[in-house]
């Protein structure tokens, strides 16, 4: 590996880590490269490839599929009214990653 | 005489298909008196930047509209909606139209579009209700063939004999949507029972996207393949959310068009369809296609271009006995390769024609100085994003996205891991400075998405 691949390499894991994206830290668990990753690092890899977040995780979200489709439509965009909702509930699902 | 200014919207991600990067650049490369620029439609920028700024031309791309189906879309189209306004033509390039269509067609009227461009060529009146009334309609293709292919082996030496990477749409859209990936898994099905080395998928999780694709393709003997649409027109997603909710509510249903009767009502009253870019895609790697028969630009024919598999998969096994037959199918892929892209008939020439063919009004000279130095703090924005520090650029995107929008302690190992590699790359100040903008624009303290800027 390149110098450079190297150094992709980590970046993608940090950003996999700090983002909680279980689908990249599997797929980069499975590279060759992840044995050169500094221990507490590959730990935090391991943890966050180990953990699939789902929304059903979160009660508020899980309870919403209950409720008539305009409400989960409205309900939805009242992420606009407070970026703290909005943000509470991205992380909350630990689904935000799913943007990226 | 100064040069038209060309402002183009997008919504590239580091995901983004390479396809998608193509059709931008497309722009640069072949309007070449005019001075196009690319603006990331969540990039932050200082303080009325853009106040004073006046395009002869916005074009608004489909990645950005695609966004259309998160909840933050209120909030995202009125972010830029003054520049439309400031705009002396702006055109729309839409894609997956049947879904939240009525959004779409709120939006044209919104910022005032006077041209769509689309690659539906039927029941327009439906998917855009108010905006036909105002707006010139035109039919694009959803991806061209690329300007320079580099060479590729001949199927011989290729080591997996099918490849496709498909996603699995949801009921939503109809039945139609839904039959790429089944044609695919079940042609796959029958190719590795027939000995055949396969490598299919159509999970989101297998995808390959960038530079890594057309790799894959072209170490592919054969792909499999149809026109890409929907049966079922969703005006505002609200559709998805009723699949997704009964999806949620019943852990052990499948939900299919037929199973319910929300959807079994609205099937296939409509067919939208649409050429997938992969089409372009396989014949520039020299890839072998199995396609269902239909009709492509008008101009591929059957065991000429393509080996035709039928949609009851009724000719299942003599396109098997032809995939056998190397010698065959190498020709096949050479006359889809020289009829498709060494004609140079379906190249993104047409796009750009069909976008901005008719821009021969005078450029406006008015703001040339606003224009010149927003375009100057957008090329600089690019620099940062080339392939050499890109990893950087984003991963301390993200740093600056988590740190800024979540209470949660960061992970202090990748933390300082980023901040030496920003360091080491003399981004300090770029990080800064992107940190600062960032803090100052509300849709980056509300959304996760980061940007990347075009060169």
């Amino acid at each position: 590996m390149t110098n450079h691949n190297v150094d992709a390499y980590l970046l993608n894991v940090c950003s996999a880590v700090i983002t909680n994206n279980q689908q990249v830290a599997a797929k980069l668990l499975v590279d060759p490269a992840s044995h050169s990753l500094p221990a507490d690092l590959h730990a935090e890899l391991i943890e966050v490839a180990r953990t699939r977040p789902a929304s059903s995780m979160n009660n508020v979200v899980r309870l919403s599929y209950y409720l008539p489709v305009w409400v989960q439509y409205i309900g939805q965009r009242l992420v606009l009214l407070s970026p703290r909702v909005g943000y509470w509930l991205l992380r909350k699902t630990k689904l935000h990653h799913r943007w990226y | 005489m100064s040069r038209h200014k060309v402002l183009i919207i997008h919504a590239l991600r580091p995901t983004s298909r390479q396809t998608t990067i193509d059709h931008l650049l497309a722009f640069r490369e072949h309007l070449p008196n005019a001075d196009v620029q690319y603006l990331h439609f969540a990039q932050p920028l200082p303080k009325g930047m853009l106040d004073q700024v006046e395009p002869d031309l916005l074009i608004v791309n489909y990645d950005y509209l695609n966004y259309r189906f998160t909840p933050l879309w209120p909030y995202i189209k009125n972010r830029h909606r003054n520049l439309a306004r400031q705009s002396r033509k702006v055109i729309a390039i839409a894609q997956d139209d049947f879904w939240a269509h009525r959004l779409l067609d709120n939006w044209c009227m919104s910022w005032k579009v006077d041209r769509v461009l689309t690659p539906i060529d039927n029941d327009l009146h439906i998917l855009y209700p108010r905006t036909i009334k105002r707006a010139e309609f035109r039919t694009v293709l959803t991806g061209y063939a690329p300007t320079s292919v580099e060479p590729s082996d001949p199927l011989a030496a290729r080591p997996i004999d099918l490849g496709q990477r498909v996603r699995a749409m949801p009921a939503h859209l109809g039945a139609y949507a839904q039959e790429k990936a089944h044609q695919t898994i079940e042609f796959s099905r029958y190719t590795r029972e027939a000995g055949f080395a396969v490598d299919v998928s159509t999970r989101v999780e297998d995808g390959i996207v960038g530079a890594e694709w057309s790799k894959f393709l072209r170490s592919c003997k054969f792909t499999v393949g149809m026109k890409g649409g929907a049966s079922i027109a969703d005006p505002y997603g609200l559709l998805y959310t009723r699949v997704e909710a009964r999806r949620h509510r019943h852990i052990s249903s499948y939900v299919t068009p037929d199973s319910v009767r929300f959807l079994r009502r609205r099937d296939g009253k409509h067919r939208f369809s649409a050429i997938s870019p992969r089409l372009f895609e396989a014949a520039a790697a020299g890839t072998c296609q199995i396609l269902r028969p239909d009709d492509y630009l008008g101009a591929l024919e059957p065991w000429v271009h393509y080996l035709p598999l039928n949609h009851d998969f009724s000719n299942v096994h003599d396109v098997i006995r032809r995939m056998r037959d190397l010698d065959a199918c190498q020709q096949v892929a050479t006359n889809l390769r020289e009829r498709v892209i060494d004609s140079g008939e379906f190249g993104y020439q047409k796009l750009v024609t069909a976008a901005c063919g008719d821009l021969t009004s005078e450029a406006s000279r008015s703001n040339d100085n606003h224009w010149m130095s927003f375009a100057g703090f957008l090329r600089k924005s690019s620099q940062y994003c080339k392939p050499h520090t890109a990893h950087v650029h984003d991963a301390a995107l993200h740093l600056i996205h988590e740190t800024l929008s979540t209470s949660r302690t960061i992970s202090e190992p990748a933390k300082q891991l980023i901040e030496q590699q920003i360091h080491q790359f003399e981004l300090s100040d770029w990080f800064k400075e992107q940190r600062e903008l960032a803090e100052a624009s509300p849709l980056s303290f509300r959304t996760p998405w980061i940007w990347r800027q075009l060169g």
